[in-house]
């Protein structure tokens, strides 16, 4: 994988984690950006935009490892990367982009577009810029 | 009453208990889905849909206890009753009394609507529902 959260600075109680069930054969990063992707409290890595973004994975898991819960953080900041036609604004909101761990500006108040956070500054095309999660959090 | 949540996970400080007004002779039983009645902070047990939701009852209250407190946790993991259908990852909104469904787009612009994110999907059955007020 590419391009996952770096430089987290949790907040609220130690990131605020929550336990979701992940598949036991896959390999997941530190720092992924993980969705929702089956019912309930499933869990996969983003792959593509306006997905169900519920947090960012706390440790690395390993394919195959018997682990099939994880934590992930849900209030933090942490640096995201725009996706290769996309930047980031200061102060706007952000939602999953085109690919694997990038984000986008989310485009619209449609219930089916996930935010992700707040971005917390200004950042081209594949740029990494910081951004503010506290996934629930209606803005 | 029925239905009250059930807290799976207390998220923030203590799940960030907030302290409202309630009426003296009213029963609240623990876990009621809270929603604002009338200024200042005054809250009651959630009633229909389109009402701005408070919290989750974090202790029970008696109605004759004389208690006009109360603390309501505002950010948790907990299951909540479905009047209708919740969908996976969707926000989720006052339905009834201490029921929940899908928001729609006007409640999202209404911001103040939503309970949480449904963490599962549900028909009208429980479902876990991140909460985050």
């Amino acid at each position: 994988m590419a391009d996952e959260a770096t430089n987290i600075v949790l907040l609220g109680n130690q990131g605020d984690c929550i336990e979701v069930t992940v598949l036991d054969n896959a390999a997941i990063p530190k720092g992924t950006l993980m969705q929702l992707s089956s019912s309930p409290q499933t869990c996969t890595a983003t792959s593509g935009a306006g997905q169900r973004f519920i947090g960012i994975m706390k440790e690395e898991k390993k394919a195959d490892d018997g682990q099939t819960k994880v934590a992930v953080i849900t209030h933090c900041l942490a640096d995201m990367t725009c996706g290769a036609t996309e930047s980031m604004v200061l102060g706007s909101l952000v939602k999953t982009g085109a690919a694997a761990n990038e984000v986008k500006p989310k485009d619209g108040p449609d219930v089916e577009d996930f935010v992700v956070g707040i971005a917390q500054e200004t950042v081209g095309a594949n740029g990494t810029g910081t951004v503010f999660i506290n996934v629930g959090k209606q803005y | 009453m029925a239905n009250e949540a059930v807290i799976i996970t207390l998220l923030g400080n203590q799940g960030d208990p907030v302290e409202y007004t309630v009426a003296a002779g009213t029963a609240i039983p623990k876990g009621s889905i809270m929603e604002f009645s009338s200024s200042p902070q005054t809250v009651v047990i959630s009633t229909a849909d389109g009402k701005f939701f408070a919290g989750i009852a974090a202790t029970e209250k008696t109605a004759t206890d004389g208690v006009v407190k109360m603390a309501c946790l505002t950010h948790c993991v907990a299951e909540l009753k479905y009047s209708a259908s919740g969908t996976l990852g969707q926000p989720q909104k006052i339905s009834g009394v201490n029921t929940i469904a899908d928001a729609d787009s006007d409640t999202i612009t209404t911001a103040t609507e939503v309970v949480g994110i449904g963490l599962e999907t549900a028909t009208t059955g429980t479902g876990a529902v991140l909460i985050n007020r």
